[in-house]
């Protein structure tokens, strides 16, 4: 049989290539899936024609996870180490190599084809990358900048102009360049996504608004957001500063300026660098910074660039970043002579520059947007397309479409209607959600189904094709109401179809109370950028619009104080005015007493001067201080400048900030004295951790540990003859459910402290469900196959109790079915500000996963960074520069345990149901636990205390397994491994569900039934404390998110110690047993970029199907 | 088509060489020739026109410089025959100047608005003939030791029996400098472009996006050489572009006629030398010791140079 996939690769004609995968490869079994599948890896590695490579590329990943299913009960096999350190290092066509030959030798399993979809999904982005790096390299107008190797050579001088001035007292020109932000009006279905428009051309189209901008309530009126300010110095060094950021830095070396992770000047360092004025094939050279500004400027002369973002904040979906990128660029063209005109607006082919230099910019700051995201460079409303690749372009035989793509702009009155502005204006409410996200798996997302050709992603973008031209019409006859029923529909239907993630709970529920209150006077919603739950627009009748704008506002409040608890929000809600930009960006030359910089750049800088030795201070910021306060033209500012330079100077960041820390201070102690903390034994752990007797290399079992697989008796299978067993006990009473949710789930939102049990992460049964939902739904279907109602207790921690009991009270309140239940666990451990010896274990001693050298080069300056942090503040000191819950942890899930003995939950439900003998436990991620029969008769047959399940492990799976530890079987972390490879030897996978037998749980605490019910807390606690003394204690480092400005956030990584669940398993009076389970019912969400993948593989279905809602 | 013209622009006086070169104008700085006689600047000049077939010389100067140069020229003519009374060298040397002299019409540029403007100031000299148009602070040396740069443009300009201004390739961050053009090769001989683009002293990123010329090594681009052969084409558009306020630039008038009518170029085998550059006076100096007659003794005498040098440094001796 030919192979299609084969055949789609290699066909020329649009109706062959263009076939959806998956009516290709249905139906057909593993073998001939692999057999295609490494065919097409042949081809892949042979064929020259990039084309070809990169939808091979697409290909192969999804054909070899389309086999995993397939083989999930299949035992599975182990993955190569060479394997897997290929792939942690990028060799990702190695790493396919010895994959392949590991598939050749022990047949294929689930383990290795989930490797080799992951190394070849890998391999496709890194290919697809490098399209867009050469592609960026090789763009006309910047090739010279990577040629540059000595400042002799650099062919740019700073303009005359610019160093012109009335006397050697006076201060020189400064250059402010004013830039307007973009709003992306039509989206197109993330056609502006690099890939898409650089592979299919004829497709990728948008219509984007240049937009002025303001806060409603807080800002005058709108105007352009973002200034930068250029000027030359009498110093021979780059004066950088980001005045929202409140960072400012005098870069004296090149090494500095290339260093771009370690502070927050990134964006400024990387407008430097592409703007071609310290061009980047300087990077690594040993010249003097001094040398290169001499040559551009003369001789102890240096340059100052300064920018201003008016407080817009983060995730506003208008391009703010790539705007900035933008506006330091245009000014700095001007600057060098790169654009004709020093004032006014850019030529087309001016802009056009700018747009390739920001894309370089992005690329050199490890960061990345859409094509379309420099649009505010250009003035009011154009049409962006995708460019076919034509000889002579440098993309020409690299891919089918061109890096950057066309503006056309359209006029009012000529391509559209004259009053389209005005009744644009009038109408559309453009606001900021507050919500924090991640776009960048979404885009990953799109690429992927795109060049897979997915059926419902074609039809979708067909329809979104329908749309766009609807938009077209509503933009020609000035109908703003036609325009905003494409936007909404696109949202409800198109962008949904081809991916259900970039809505939310709340937006849904935003959107649905605005259109219930304003009926037909709500005209649309308008999605902005890669997802919706930030920058977001709604289109309403303009004679309501006030009300609306009053309404929204209201209802955005109320409904992040609802979701707040388990979504990730940076900022409270907010409203813009904002105005149709006419200019695009544009630049005004200032001289005299008006080149003087901003109040706010002075309230940044004049603390910093105040610290300096006078002598030291260049004379020329002395003669701007004194325009800036003393002269005429300063006064109006004055007062302002003195409050924020004295709030600096003797409060720390003004006054707001040390309340806010001293009821922080407050809130800590009280949460601390309510958990009846225990000072002493923090005091021990911080001595052990100082002293290095524990720490992330203490982590680890000694070296001469044996650790083996475990033999295949030493696990139990599952018999399904034996349910009846099992449906008996649930019947009987006998069970009952306790789900852990002390955490909040690091990984989920990365380290932002939301409450993971209670995030609404997908939609099941036809509404937005969060993790305890769907497990109180899969309670409810067991209790009506038991025919009674079924005990569901919910561990919980000091993080995460109130949020939870918030939350589960209306769901659950009156539920004849599920009789839930809370179980508050008190242990808590402040969290401590890591030592370096642990940072540089995790990353430096550790197998690390390299990023592509760009981004590497980013984490690598942060970690420097962090590492200084730590030294700074103090190794093993209380980590305290935060709020409350991002300064403790609970100790780990090993705790949430014996808090049932401790709180009283346990023997309560005892009293009430002396039936009740076994606990079935299991983490808040995982998805398939239910109180399946079969399993139960499994674990009861085992007459073991503990029954863990294990499953088939993937490669993606990292936390340990079973093994055999000194020859005998138990849970081993894999933090606690002697090596960290030894990992890859453990085909089972622990996904810590697990049934306990009370009665023996309880003889472990010297418990039983009775003695429960009488002994005092404290007798309890001092049982409780003896046993968990013998677990191992682990140091973790985590994330903790520090949020600040407007809707900024810095990652910080903190100590914490933690006692894990899994160590159960060591102890030797309590009998263990091993249950091999179906991998769907272990399946965890760590991760929303894992949604996908599970909604494809089955794993959302498999929970979905064991769920009864309501 | 026979170029029997020549215009050399010559108004300028030089920045770069103040204090010396203020009271007198660049084209009259005296360097050592490749024959071993020491002559101005413009005389050398003149004579690569002469070498190269010219008949006619019109010298662009600024107001007052004339009766300088003419007196200059005569007193220099008869200074030689004084001196040496009846040396051969001295005599013929004496004869060129006063035949140069006859040959040269002095032409004012009443105001300094450009390159453009100085070549339009010629138009009547130039009348309907092609004339060859040389700058008159460049020195420019020939790979050739048979042909001069200038005999060599003037000999293509005649075999292709059209206007062709002399290129060369330029490594890319010195184009700021120079006008560059873009251009296609045109033929299968060497050295013919038909030229499509020309901006005076572009960015590199604009040249880049504008100006990059197929068959050229990576990182260089073709740029004016300093010398032309043009016919009086080119004076309507310097003549329009006189009617406005600014500066007259050749480099947009040649942008002009490249793409209204047909403009080449042809590649020059050779360097240049400007004697107003950074430098410039001691590199063409030096460039010109040691391309003539008296190679040997320049070479003797940099090396004694260096050698009686104090080593830098003091220490290290």
């Amino acid at each position: 049989m030919t192979n299609p996939l084969l055949e789609t690769l290699r066909a020329t004609s649009s109706a062959l290539r263009d076939r959806a995968f998956e009516a290709l490869v249905a139906d057909q079994d593993a073998p001939t899936l692999w057999r295609w599948c490494e065919e097409v890896l042949d081809a892949a590695s042979t064929t020259d024609n990039l084309y070809e490579r990169v939808r091979a590329a697409a290909l192969r990943p999804r054909a070899a996870a389309h086999i995993v299913p397939t083989l999930h009960e299949r035992p599975c096999g182990k993955l190569p180490a060479r394997a897997h350190h290929a792939l942690l290092e990028r060799r990702f066509d190695e790493a396919l190599r010895h994959l392949r030959e590991a598939i050749a030798r022990q047949g294929l399993d689930g383990t290795l084809a989930s490797a080799l979809a992951e190394a070849a999904h890998r391999a496709a982005f890194q290919t697809l990358a490098d399209q867009v790096r050469r592609s960026v390299r090789a763009s006309r107008g910047s090739q010279w900048m990577f040629r540059v190797g000595d400042p002799s050579e650099l062919p740019l001088r700073v303009r005359p102009e610019l160093l012109r001035r009335a006397g050697a007292r006076e201060l020189f020109p400064a250059l402010v360049e004013r830039t307007p932000v973009r709003a992306d009006l039509s989206h197109a279905g993330w056609s502006d996504i690099f890939f898409l428009g650089m592979d299919y051309p004829e497709a990728a189209q948008v219509i984007n608004l240049s937009v002025d901008l303001g806060v409603h309530g807080r800002d005058p009126e709108p105007r352009p957001p973002i200034e930068t300010w250029v000027r030359v110095i009498e110093e021979p060094l780059l004066r950088l500063s980001c005045v929202d950021l409140g960072e400012s830095k005098d870069l004296r070396s090149l090494e500095e300026l290339f260093r771009f992770g370690d502070d927050h000047l990134s964006l400024l360092k990387a407008g430097v660098v592409a703007s071609g004025l310290i061009p980047p094939s300087l990077e690594g050279t040993p010249h003097a910074l001094s040398a290169v500004l001499e040559r551009l400027l003369g001789p102890g002369l240096g340059l100052e660039i300064a920018t201003f973002v008016r407080d817009i904040p983060k995730g506003s979906r208008l391009a703010v970043s790539t705007n900035l990128l933008g506006s330091i660029l245009a000014a700095l063209l001007r600057a060098t002579g790169q654009a004709r005109a020093l004032e006014g607006e850019l030529e087309e082919d001016e802009r056009r520059l700018v747009a390739a230099r920001a894309i370089l910019g992005e690329w050199l700051g490890g960061s990345g947007g859409g094509w379309q995201d420099s649009g505010g460079v250009w003035p009011g409303l154009k049409r962006i397309n995708g460019v076919a690749a034509a000889p002579g372009d440098p993309e020409h035989g690299i891919s089918r479409g061109c890096l950057l793509p066309r503006h056309h702009l359209l006029r009012p009155g000529l391509e559209i209607h004259s009053e389209l502005p005005r009744r644009l204006q009038e109408s559309l409410l453009l606001f900021h959600g507050g919500m924090a996200q991640n776009v960048g798996p979404i885009l990953e997302l799109v690429t992927e189904r795109y060049l897979l050709r997915e059926e419902r992603a074609t039809r979708a973008r067909e329809e979104l094709g329908r749309l766009f031209a609807e938009i077209e019409a509503g933009l020609r006859d000035g109908d703003v109401r036609r325009i905003a029923r494409a936007t909404d529909d696109s949202f409800r239907g198109a962008l949904r179809e081809i991916l259900p993630w970039i809505a939310s709970r709340y937006v849904d529920r935003v959107i649905a109370r605005l259109r219930g209150e304003l009926g037909d006077a709500f005209w649309g919603f308008q999605m902005l950028g890669g997802m919706a739950g930030g920058g977001m627009g709604i289109y309403v009748d303009p004679a309501r619009r006030e009300e609306a704008r009053v309404r929204l506002l209201a209802i955005l409040r109320e409904e992040k104080r609802a979701h707040e608890g388990g979504s990730s929000f940076a900022m409270e809600p907010l409203i813009y005015d904002f105005a149709w930009n006419q200019r695009g960006t544009a630049a005004e030359l200032r001289s005299g007493s008006a080149a003087v910089f901003p109040w706010r750049y002075h309230a940044l800088h004049l603390p910093r001067l105040a610290r300096e030795e006078p002598a030291r201070v260049a004379p020329l910021r002395g003669v701007e201080l004194l325009h800036a306060t003393a002269r005429e033209e300063g006064v109006a500012d004055a007062p302002r400048l003195l409050q924020a330079v004295v709030a600096q100077l003797f409060g720390s960041g003004g006054g707001d900030a040390q309340e806010q820390r001293v009821r922080w201070d407050a809130e800590t102690r009280s949460l601390l004295a309510h958990c009846g903390f225990d000072a002493e034994q923090h005091e021990q752990v911080r001595s052990a951790l100082r002293e290095g007797r524990i720490g992330i290399a203490r982590n680890r079992l000694p070296a001469e540990t044996s650790i083996a697989p475990p033999r295949p008796s030493d696990l139990r299978t599952l018999e399904p003859g034996s349910r009846e067993l099992g449906a008996a006990a649930l019947r009987a009473g006998e069970v009952a459910v306790l789900t852990l949710a002390g955490g909040v789930g690091s990984r989920w939102s990365g380290g932002s402290g939301v409450v993971k049990a209670i995030a609404p992460f997908a939609k099941l049964g036809g509404d937005w469900r969060s993790f305890l939902e769907l497990h109180f739904a899969k309670t409810r279907r067991a209790a009506r196959q038991a025919g009674r109602p079924l005990p569901h207790l919910v561990a919980t921690s000091f993080l995460t109790h109130e949020r939870i009991a918030a939350h589960t009270a209306p769901l659950l309140d009156g539920d004849p079915e599920v009789r839930a239940q809370l179980s508050p666990s008190r242990a808590i451990a402040p969290r401590f500000v890591p030592m370096v010896r642990d940072l540089v274990a995790l990353w430096e001693e550790a197998p690390q996963e390299l990023l592509d050298p760009e981004k590497q080069k980013m984490r690598d300056a942060g970690r420097k960074a962090l590492m200084s942090w730590a030294r700074a503040s103090g190794e093993g000191s209380d980590y305290q520069d935060n709020v409350p819950l991002q300064r403790l942890a609970p100790a780990g899930h090993a705790y949430e345990l014996p808090a049932l003995l401790q709180n009283g939950v346990l023997a309560s439900l005892l009293a009430e149901q002396p039936a009740l003998r076994t606990l079935f436990v299991h983490n808040v991620d995982t998805l398939g636990a239910d109180l399946d029969p079969v399993v139960l008769a499994a674990h009861r047959a085992s007459g073991a205390a503990l029954s863990f399940e294990l499953s088939p492990r993937r490669s993606e799976d990292r936390g340990g397994g079973l093994a055999l530890v000194n020859g005998r079987a138990r849970l081993v972390e894999a933090l606690a491994l002697p090596r960290e490879e030894l990992e890859l030897e453990l085909p089972w996978y622990s996904s810590m569900s697990a049934w306990i037998e009370i009665d023996p749980f309880l003889a472990l605490f010297e418990l039983d039934r009775a003695r429960l019910g009488a002994l005092s807390r404290k007798e309890i606690d001092a049982r409780v404390r003896a046993v968990m003394q013998r677990l191992p204690t682990y140091v973790a480092i985590k994330d903790a998110k520090r949020r600040w400005g407007h809707a900024q956030e810095d990652v910080f990584p903190v100590a914490q110690w933690e006692r894990l669940f899994g160590d159960f398993s060591a102890l030797p009076e309590l009998r263990c047993a091993y249950l091999a389970v179906p991998r769907a019912r272990g399946q965890q969400l760590k991760d929303p970029g894992l949604l996908d993948l599970y909604a494809q593989d089955g794993s959302l279905g498999y929970a979905e199907a064991r769920a009864a809602f309501a | 088509m026979q170029v029997r013209k020549a215009i050399i622009t010559a108004a300028a006086r030089g920045v770069r060489l103040y204090p010396a070169g203020d009271p007198v104008e660049k084209s009259s700085l005296p360097l050592l020739d490749q024959d071993g006689v020491v002559k101005p600047l413009l005389q050398i000049v003149a004579e690569e026109a002469l070498r190269a077939g010219v008949e006619e010389l019109a010298v662009i100067c600024a107001p007052g410089d004339e009766p300088r140069y003419r007196e200059r020229f005569a007193q220099r003519a008869r200074s030689l025959r004084e001196a040496f009374g009846d040396v051969e060298w001295a005599e013929q040397q004496a004869a060129r100047l006063l035949d140069l002299l006859a040959r040269t019409r002095f032409v004012v540029q009443e105001e300094a608005r450009g390159y453009g403007h100085a070549v339009l100031q010629a138009r009547d000299f130039a009348a309907d003939e092609p004339f060859l148009l040389l700058l008159g602070d460049h020195l420019y040396l020939s790979h050739d030791r048979e042909l001069g740069c200038a005999a060599q443009l003037v000999r293509a300009a005649e075999r292709a029996g059209r206007s062709l201004c002399a290129v060369q390739a330029t490594r890319e961050h010195l184009i700021p400098r120079y006008g560059t053009v873009r251009a296609e090769r045109e033929g299968s001989q060497g050295g013919l472009w038909r030229v499509r683009r020309v901006i005076e002293k572009p960015s590199l990123s604009r040249a880049e996006l504008e100006l990059q010329s197929n068959g050229l090594r990576a990182g260089h681009y073709l740029c004016f050489f300093g010398m032309h052969v043009l016919e009086p084409a080119i004076f309507e558009p310097l003549e329009e572009a006189a009617h406005g306020s600014g500066e007259v630039g050749l480099s947009e008038a040649l942008d002009r006629l490249s793409r209204e009518q047909a403009l080449y170029a042809h590649e020059l085998a050779g360097v240049r030398c400007d004697v107003g550059g950074n430098l410039g006076y001691l590199r063409t100096q030096l460039a010109l010791g040691l391309s003539g007659a008296r190679r040997d003794e320049v070479l003797a005498l940099l090396v004694e140079t260096l050698a009686a040098q104090a080593p830098l440094g003091g220490e290290r001796a």
